[in-house]
């Protein structure tokens, strides 16, 4: 016997249980099953594409995913070689990502391989981490406190020229700005101890804890 | 299930964005998409060029306006930028 059948129904009927068609009732049951796969289509102007078909309508119109494109191109024949030497031909391939193909130019539809899995292994599994938003300055929720403006901004206290910034609160009035130690100008800083220098507790001789006419708190 | 988004769609989505048309022969055109009917899919393209694929290079002409009769059309690349971008 020349030939081995496979199976009852013939290679057809297997071919179609392995692809898990269905009855083909519908009028485009079968381009259903094809949907997301990966496909080879042929054109009839010599052309192959192998591409990801996601979607096709009445006009067997088809979007290809991630297409690339087969051409086989006759090459030149080389001078001295015989005459009935077959042209060599090159094939050329282009990726072309994204294509709408017209339904009118295709000749036949075969499949290359199933659906690409779905990445979901490439993703990172989730850590320890929280995610929460970071800024500057004031959160988000904080626009009504924003409605006065920040202090630098603000309008100096009358007696100052304009353009100046306005005294910190808790200034006595009348001291000019740049002074905050009280001291007239041209005096010199005291000497002894630098400013801010504080002696440790009970070490004799040093000055007092507070700035004289400051009492301390509490 | 039926598919999500028909090709036709997708050419409506395109108009107004540049696109690639391969033609039957080894003719290829860019421009950017106008209009289109939905029967053959003839186009209007606006700032076209049109290249010819010949084995010794491509030949690149600058076309305005064009219309472009679909009985020809195999291909459309949403955002293609011509076979020298490929």
């Amino acid at each position: 016997m020349p030939y081995r059948i496979v199976s009852e129904d013939g290679i057809l009927g297997k071919f179609k249980r392995e692809m898990k068609w269905g009855s083909p009732k519908g009028k485009h049951s079968k381009m259903v099953t094809l949907i997301n796969y990966r496909l080879k289509v042929v054109l009839n102007d010599g052309r192959s594409l192998v591409g990801q078909m996601l979607a096709y309508d009445k006009h067997m119109n088809f979007v290809l995913a991630e297409c690339e494109e087969f051409r086989t191109v006759k090459g030149k024949k080389a001078k001295d070689a015989p005459p009935n030497e077959p042209t060599p031909t090159v094939q050329q391939k282009r990726t072309l990502g994204l294509v709408i193909l017209r339904g009118e130019t295709i000749v036949s539809v075969t499949v290359e391989g199933p659906p690409p899995a779905p990445q979901e292994d490439k993703t990172v599994a989730a850590g320890p981490g929280r995610g929460m938003p970071a800024g500057r300055g004031m959160p988000l929720g904080a626009g009504v406190a924003m409605a006065a403006r920040p202090m630098p901004y603000a309008r100096p206290p009358p007696g100052f020229p304009p353009g100046m910034p306005g005294m910190p609160p808790g200034m006595p009035p009348g001291m000019p700005p740049g002074f905050p130690g009280g001291l007239p100008p041209g005096m010199p800083p005291p000497v002894g101890m630098p400013p801010g220098f504080r002696p440790p507790p009970g070490f004799p001789g040093g000055p007092p804890p507070f700035p004289p006419g400051q009492m301390p708190p509490g | 299930m039926a598919s999500t988004i028909l090709p036709l769609e997708l050419v409506d989505r395109c108009i107004g964005s540049p696109i690639h048309v391969i033609m039957k022969n080894e003719r290829e055109f860019t421009g950017t998409l106008m209009g289109f009917d939905d029967y053959v899919i003839d186009m209007v393209l606006r700032d076209v060029k049109e290249y010819q694929v010949t084995p010794g290079g491509i030949i690149e002409t600058p076309l305005g306006q064009t219309l472009l009769n679909g009985n020809n059309i195999v291909m459309l690349i949403p955002g293609g930028r011509g076979p020298k971008a490929i």
